[in-house]
């Protein structure tokens, strides 16, 4: 995923590159969801998350839909 | 050198150190070969976070934080941290415990943007959008193009 300077950006870039526009959200977004997602891994009883523990915290902040739906 | 002990080994050294250790520097510290160490990299099975480059078999990736420049980087002024995206910029923040500052690149125009990075604080910025072009069901299919 990247970080476009406004949707003008990013719209440019998707014409350019011919690309389907998929998914946008914010910076704020983004920042919630990294504070959920990472755990710190160097704790020695850190386990890789469920697949079901990783959906819930996607839609824990807003993140809902087809789009957001782990396999 | 169990796989808990070399997963947190792989993430006191990047966190320190903003690199992730190689092949010799684990080594070195288990008192094992190189090549022992790479045959066990390439099966820690520790879901997707740390994968290793399919051709050198060195540590690629040890989630949030990149081996290689990726155009995201972090710095406290005195170490520099890569991380693979604009999600990963926010991890490697949140790993690391204390304010960043990240740099990312706008890839329509190129400019570098500055991205203040506190894992106690809301980012401000309001005019910047980030944009997901993979949906997450295909997310590691090939996570170095997610």
């Amino acid at each position: 995923m990247s970080l476009f300077r406004s949707e003008e950006h990013l719209d440019n870039w998707l014409r350019a590159n011919k690309r389907e526009q998929g998914a946008v959200t914010s910076l704020d977004t983004l920042w919630c969801l990294a504070k959920a997602w990472y755990v710190v891994p160097r704790l020695p009883d850190w386990k890789p998350s469920a697949r079901d523990a990783s959906q819930a915290v996607i839609n824990s902040v807003g993140l809902t839909g087809e789009f957001w739906t782990l396999p | 050198m169990t796989d808990d002990a070399l997963r947190i080994f792989i993430y006191e050294r990047v966190i320190e150190s903003g690199k992730p250790p190689s092949s010799i520097d684990i080594g070195m510290h288990f008192d094992v070969a190189p090549a022992v160490v790479r045959d066990r990299l390439a099966a820690l099975k520790i879901g997707k976070t740390v994968l290793v480059h399919p051709e050198s078999h060195e540590i690629w990736m040890a989630g949030p934080f990149a081996s290689k420049p990726s155009g995201h980087s972090l710095t406290d002024g005195t170490t520099t941290w890569e991380a693979n995206c604009v999600w990963d910029m926010f991890g490697v923040t949140m790993l690391v415990g204390r304010a960043l500052r990240g740099k990312a690149k706008c890839p329509d125009c190129g400019e570098i943007m500055h991205v203040e990075c506190d894992p106690a604080e809301l980012p401000s910025d309001e005019s910047r959008v980030v944009h997901f072009l993979v949906p997450a069901r295909h997310w590691y299919a090939d996570i170095g193009f997610t």
